[in-house]
């Protein structure tokens, strides 16, 4: 592979699932980030949201970089999406579990993005789910829906301002795409 | 090892590898957390790092040994390679282990070279390498402590495996999963005491069945200490009963989790006899990893079973992951009860496997897993 190869591992999730978070847990710069005050239903969730996109880098020893990308959590800013996902090597998807329905947001993404998850990989991360009564029991029903799906993806819990949780959903989708990788 | 004196940066000699690994080592070498080593190409190495992956490794090593007798060197293979005067690392090599390996050779070669003439006569009949085995053991405490001995076994030696194996019934965590059991079918709250050597324990465990959580107020390292006695042995003591009253001052923990750490605590590298070694096994979906302890290669492993079905032995012998963490995290994952015999119908997965990201996604698992150490 060509060392200056463009390659990203996108985020993506709803309003208020950590995607912003997550992507400054791991770039090596302050990630660029296009916040804007809220004014739609958004506003009841976060005050600030993102309008286009978070960019962070990741550099690697030999000098390549991995990109970071975080989609917009608002819908009305899907036609972005297809532009961003070039390029991808994988996704990992945040739902945020004290929302409405987090099932159903994991279905509307995933449909999403489709195309990206059947070539590359997916991971799932499940974030505030201190703010709910029985977790696990979301998560195993989640699974079900994924396996329903025919797909059977990494889903951890995370707290996007836990760096190690973050990693550890990296590296959890960078094996689930080849198992035969042998660091770490 | 080097006549010269020894300094930082330490001095590295590559031997033994083919020119494509032997470009990626040098290539590690000049990454930023390598700037205390030096990769040079005489005998003016203070260390080699020799590859007996080779064809011939025996050849290899007799070549190495004739050219540099006194050169210490970090032997390593897929293969379990003891030699003198060498350190052995078993592959697949991680970042970590490297790091670790060179850390322990470093803090030798210092410990030689601070020694006087005098001092070097006097521990003669001392056994070989006592410094460097003292700095590993420093190093790899809390590793052994919890993931057990660090000698592969053969499989075909039914007498050696039958050592790396434990009957889950025999300790804690056989009490605690049959409590589970009946509490998640009762749905009622049951209460685990007793006493360990003959004291009453400072504290109980509680299975809250409904909300999935345990309630304890028993410290880590009692918890620890718990799971690796025997009941049989007459020194840990346990009762289970109803118990509705909540326990004071007690902690709250995912009731996975407990029971993950307590069965990771009592495999320390061995396998549960509730699992058989040559037996294909898969897992119905990918553990909460972020809420478990982590053993190592877990990620790896995991991978590999949710998409085939492999043996224990497979999984030590394809992909060169050590038998003490493949035995601990399958006990863990049978614990919990994600783990299930599969068919042994596979993807290939081999470590060979030429696909076009994987160095990349190598560096990237470097990478992270760096910034995990840090």
């Amino acid at each position: 592979m060509k060392d200056n190869a463009h390659y990203k591992i996108i985020f993506t999730g709803p309003v208020g699932a950590g995607k912003t978070t997550a992507i400054a847990a791991l770039s090596d710069v302050p990630p660029v980030t296009t916040e804007q005050k809220a004014t739609d239903e958004t506003a009841s969730r976060k005050e600030l949201t993102t309008t286009s996109l978070d960019y962070g880098i990741m550099r690697l020893e030999n000098g390549q970089s991995v990109h970071l990308y975080g989609t917009p959590g608002q819908e009305r800013f899907n036609f972005m999406w297809e532009i961003l996902t070039e390029g991808g090597i994988g996704l990992v998807l945040l739902l945020d579990a004290a929302r409405e329905n987090p099932e159903q947001d994991m279905v509307f993404f995933i449909e999403a993005f489709q195309e990206l998850i059947s070539s590359t990989g997916l991971a799932i991360g499940l974030s505030r789910v201190d703010l709910v009564e029985n977790a696990d029991a979301l998560r195993l029903r989640l699974i079900e829906v994924l396996k329903s799906r025919q797909l059977n993806p990494p889903v951890f819990f995370v707290d996007a301002r836990k760096k190690e949780d973050i990693q550890t959903l990296v590296r959890a989708m960078l094996y689930s795409i080849d198992p035969g990788i042998t660091h770490g | 090892m080097s006549q010269g004196t020894f300094a930082d940066p330490v001095r590295i000699l590559l031997y033994g590898f083919n020119q494509r690994n032997e470009s990626m080592m040098r290539q590690l070498f000049r990454g930023a957390r390598w700037r205390d080593c030096t990769v040079v190409d005489d005998a003016s190495a203070d260390f080699a790092i020799v590859d007996l992956d080779g064809p011939s490794p025996e050849k290899i090593w007799s070549a190495f040994r004739k050219a540099f007798p006194t050169l210490f060197a970090l032997v390593v293979s897929m293969q379990l390679r003891h030699k003198d005067n060498a350190l052995f690392l078993q592959k697949p090599l991680s970042m970590e282990r490297l790091r670790t390996s060179v850390d322990e050779i470093k803090t030798y070669l210092k410990q030689e070279n601070s020694q006087t003439p005098t001092d070097k006569v006097e521990t003669t009949d001392a056994p070989a390498l006592t410094a460097l085995d003292a700095a590993h053991t420093l190093a790899t405490e809390e590793d052994s402590h919890l993931f057990g001995d660090k000698t592969e076994v053969s499989f075909d030696d039914k007498v050696a495996l039958g050592t790396r194996m434990f009957d889950p019934e025999k300790y804690l965590y056989g009490e605690l999963s049959k409590a589970i059991e009946q509490s998640r079918a009762t749905g009622k709250p049951l209460e685990i005491s007793g006493s360990l050597y003959g004291r009453v324990l400072p504290g109980a465990i509680r299975i809250l069945p409904q909300e999935n959580l345990v309630e304890h107020t028993l410290r880590d390292i009692m918890i620890r200490a718990m799971s690796i006695v025997r009941l049989d042995s007459g020194q840990l003591v346990l009762q289970t009963k109803e118990a509705f009253a909540p326990l004071q001052g007690s902690v709250t923990v995912n009731l996975d989790a407990f029971l993950w750490e307590v069965a990771v605590a009592t495999s320390r590298g061995r396998l549960s006899k509730a699992l058989r070694m040559h037996e294909p096994l898969t897992l119905q979906h990918w553990p909460n990893m972020t809420q478990y302890l982590e053993v190592p290669y877990s990620l790896q492993i995991s991978s590999l079973l949710v998409s085939s079905a492999y043996t224990a032995q497979e999984l030590c012998e394809q992909f060169g992951i050590p038998q003490r963490f493949v035995f601990s995290y399958l006990s863990a994952l049978n614990a919990i009860g994600i783990l299930v015999s599969g068919s042994s119908n596979k993807t290939s997965h081999t470590t060979n496997d030429k696909r076009p990201l994987r160095r990349f996604f190598n560096r990237i698992l470097e990478r992270l897993s760096l910034d995990t150490a840090s």
